[in-house]
């Protein structure tokens, strides 16, 4: 009278024939990309759900958003523009420099917040399925999001340091979206390794701390390496960190000129490391949300 | 299977098992197994230090769920009942064996995720979502949602602002608003006031006849016959029974322990086993008097008196007198009974420290004191859980303060025996009512700046509010203690206990455990928790303690004659 299939194979079978899903195993990748096409609008609504909240409990609400960039960039002006003088010979030095903040504030955001993307909704994983690499990226486009703002005093701050708009300034969206999709990358595989070891967490402030001065935000990288073995000026300057703000400094300065070995390799390092990233991130997708 | 075939499946379950891996808990090692340990194995198994110990909650299980049916699951506690409807909502991957299912099953009340920073609104999206839902479908039931969960206007505010109830209601609003393939309900989980109650008991017969399938899993038998066509009846992590709910409900009833009648109260006369005993007494009360009588010479420094209806507080005091080597008097609504009024005049305390917690104390408790010895009873200054739990802290710091243990007040073995488990380890365990964190406790807690606020239970049983205040406040780490179950808890405290020595095997109920507590922490006599029905796990952890006697501390109708026969076998002979 017992209803229950008599051997695995059986229970395969049946479950095959009816279209039932396999529960905590790992679907096929390409499912697993499709399942993530399907719950884009859940990806939406999430993502702006969380950056929404960020700064609802402030007063001035969203409009950090705009001051917070704003500060950051007066107070590096002052110590490196200033006081230290690092203009290593860019003409227009405030414009270089705000590029550098509010590029690497989105990136410092996206790898310190990623890291816990799945750590930090575990009670979340641990009540739904869905493609855990949501939350990697809805992690990404929140902090992306939270930029915006930040983007748009860009803008603001290249007019009034004496930028005058220009064709190749419609590049900067393209520049930011290959740094988003690097970043994502990013965020996929350290998600996965500091799910796996949460100490890991703890590394990740100093390795942005680390990233923030060799990347060039506050100078130029290039100035700086010059006599320095040429392997060594390489990887400084091309390596993904620096290069995203290259990019995006190319696309709204007028005394950077375009250079398009530097698109190629940027372009590069986003398919490469993001596809490489979510590959690294779904082979472990059966063990998300494991105590 | 012929028979049933037609019917389309929507769970195939496979041999399927359930391992958790519990840190913390001590390893069990089997004689030959320490033997045979090199000083390599030795230090690869890190002896001495906290270890991994497996408890198997779920063991071989298959079985093939159609369309249509409602299926109810019945066992006692702790036999796998809800670690089995978790797997299958996919909340807790299998160790092995492998499982199919169709559609988003859902686990009644906890499917929904929820974001405490965002409008209730926000998480109906969230949440809907998340479950499946589109944007446009959420956008037609919205309205629903928000009038079934009745919390009103509230909707449009941060979910932070909610209390617990209106947090729950929300979520099972939210849950309730897809409706599934695989539905299961876990009564356990139930939550609300009596209206809501009721609400939503429509609400989840109107869910039922439109889901696919049904899981119940319900404490009541009837509801089962009501409900379910079809039971499975799991017995220690084993499926032991499964068809038409009759044939297995007759089966099952066969073997509970008989309801005792409240009416006619003739003693049980309970034949003697050899090798163990039982703390004598018709009442808790008098139990626990007779385990003091053996346990503490007259002339103690002091003991607690506490209401057996303060349950919170009697389980955040039994760690301090553990540690003190204190008594427990236990008092009802009328002051001190006979038995304990007894007790208090044998010991002859210099100091009784009363602890009414959130019951007013009897007006005539001071006067009973005074008559029976010469100091008067200290009363604490707090009339209310939260000022208690701050003032015991102040007055009686745990002697190790890295981790503390929170409880909710309500009470269920699983509380009870955390108290145990801080005695042990000289930790402090407290309990917290309501939705909100008095303020003073707060402030305590972040004085003793523990690295870890232990939680018993899921997230999902803690009102969001407390969870947000504990983490502010103390900056510590919380952890969730879910598995393994309270008698598994307990039996996993004693792996440095040496065997052969005597071994109290107390009952779950809160009067009778905490006393065995304090005995234990006085006499150094390990403390086994188990219910009548003996689970593998109580039974493991005696084979390895081996005891030369064991006491039984529970009143007839909790642990009776035949569980007391079943430990006469467990006890170890001497070798002739």
């Amino acid at each position: 009278m017992a209803d229950v299939a008599t051997s695995a194979e059986d229970a395969q079978a049946l479950a095959a024939r009816h279209g039932l899903r396999a529960l905590s195993e790992r679907p096929p990748l390409g499912r697993y990309l499709r399942d993530l096409w399907e719950r884009r609008s859940f990806l939406w609504t999430l993502a702006s759900a969380e950056s929404r909240a960020e700064n609802e409990t402030n007063r001035l609400g969203q409009l950090w958003a705009v001051l917070n960039p704003a500060l950051l960039i007066g107070s590096y002006y002052l110590i490196f523009g200033l006081l230290l003088r690092t203009r290593g010979g860019v003409e227009n030095f405030v414009a270089f420099l705000s590029i550098g903040v509010v590029m690497f504030t989105f990136t410092s955001a996206a790898v310190t917040r990623g890291a816990r993307a799945i750590l930090g909704r575990m009670s979340m994983v641990r009540t739904l399925h869905f493609p855990r690499a949501i939350l990697p990226m809805s992690v990404t486009l929140t902090e992306l999001l939270a930029s915006i703002p930040g983007f748009a005093l860009l803008l603001v701050l290249m007019i009034a340091t004496g930028e005058s708009p220009q064709l190749k300034w419609l590049l900067f969206p393209v520049a930011v979206a290959l740094q988003g999709v690097t970043l994502l990358g990013f965020t996929f595989i350290t998600a996965r390794l500091v799910n796996a070891s949460p100490d890991l967490a703890n590394l990740v402030p100093v390795i942005v701390r680390l990233l923030r001065y060799i990347s060039g935000v506050f100078f130029p990288i290039a100035h700086y390496v010059q006599g320095a073995p040429v392997i060594i000026q390489e990887v400084l300057t091309k390596q993904p960190f620096a290069l995203m703000l290259t990019t995006g400094r190319q696309a709204l300065l007028e005394g950077t000129p375009l250079a398009l070995t530097d698109w190629l390799v940027m372009t590069a390092w986003a398919l490469g490391v993001g596809g490489l990233g979510l590959i690294i991130f779904w082979r472990a997708e059966a063990r998300y949300g494991l105590g | 299977m012929a028979e049933q075939s037609e019917r389309t499946p929507t769970v195939v379950v496979h041999d399927l098992s359930i391992t958790y891996k519990v840190l913390g808990g001590d390893r069990r090692g089997t004689p030959e197994d320490k033997e045979g340990a090199g000083p390599l194995r030795r230090l690869l198994r890190k002896e001495g230090t906290e270890r991994i110990r497996e408890v198997h909650a779920v063991k071989g299980v298959s079985f093939v769920a159609r369309h249509g049916e409602s299926i109810g699951v019945v066992g006692h506690n702790g036999s796998g009942k809800s670690t089995l409807l978790r797997a299958v909502a996919g909340l807790i991957p299998p160790s092995k064996g492998r499982l199919w299912v169709s559609g988003e099953p859902a686990l009644l009340g906890v499917n929904a995720v929820l974001i405490n920073k965002l409008s209730g609104k926000r998480n109906i999206y969230v949440g809907g979502q998340a479950l499946g839902l589109s944007k446009a479908e959420i956008d037609a039931k919205f309205d629903d949602i928000v009038e079934f969960s009745g919390i009103g206007d509230a909707v449009y505010l941060p979910m932070s602002t909610y209390s617990s109830g209106m947090g729950a209601r929300l979520r099972f609003a939210i849950s309730t608003a897809a409706t599934p393939d695989v539905l299961m309900i876990d009564e356990a989980l139930a939550t609300g006031d009596a209206a809501f109650r009721q609400r939503s008991a429509k609400r989840i017969a109107e869910i039922r006849r439109a889901a696919g399938t049904v899981f119940l899993v319900s404490h009541s038998n009837s509801t089962v016959r009501q409900i379910c066509d079809r039971v499975l009846w799991m017995n220690r992590g084993r499926l032991i029974m499964d068809g038409p709910t009759e044939e297995v409900m007759q089966a099952y009833e066969a073997t509970l322990p008989k309801k005792p009648k409240p009416a006619k109260k003739v003693p049980v006369a309970e034949s003697e086993v050899p090798g163990t005993r039982r703390w004598s007494g018709e009442n808790r009360i008098q139990i626990a008097r007779s385990a003091g009588r053996e346990t503490w010479e007259p002339g103690v420094e002091g003991c607690f008196v506490v209401s057996v209806n303060a349950v919170a507080t009697a389980r955040m005091v039994t760690p301090i007198a553990a540690r003190a080597g204190w008594p427990i008097l236990w008092m009802n609504a009328n002051g001190l009974p006979p038995s304990s009024l007894a007790e208090l005049d044998r010991l002859a305390p210099r100091r009784v420290v009363v602890v009414s917690g959130e019951r007013e104390a009897p007006s005539d408790l001071d006067h009973q004191i005074g008559q029976v010895v010469s100091t008067t009873g200290e009363h604490l200054e707090s009339r209310d859980l939260g000022g208690t739990a701050a003032d015991l802290l102040e007055a009686f710091p745990p002697a190790d303060t890295s981790v503390i243990y929170v409880t909710r007040a309500a009470n269920a073995p699983r509380e009870t025996v955390l108290s145990l488990v801080a005695a042990r380890q000289e930790r402090a365990h407290v309990a917290i009512g309501g939705s909100r964190v008095d303020a003073r406790l707060l402030e305590t807690l972040s004085r003793l700046a523990p690295e870890r606020l232990a939680l018993a239970g899921h997230p999902e049983e803690w009102p969001a509010s407390v969870v947000e205040a504990l983490q502010q406040s103390t900056g510590a780490e919380l952890s969730y203690l879910t598995d393994p179950g309270p008698m598994a808890l307990a039996a996993g405290l004693w792996g440095d206990v040496a065997p052969g020595g005597r071994v109290i095997v107390s009952a779950p109920n809160v009067v009778e455990l905490l006393t065995a507590t304090t005995v234990s922490a006085v006499t150094g006599t390990p403390v086994v928790v188990t219910d009548a029905t003996l689970p593998r796990v109580v039974i493991e952890s005696l084979r390895s303690l081996q005891p030369s006697e064991i006491v039984v501390c529970g009143l007839v109708s909790a642990l009776p004659p035949t569980v007391r026969a079943e430990l006469g076998e467990l006890v170890s002979r001497p070798a002739v």
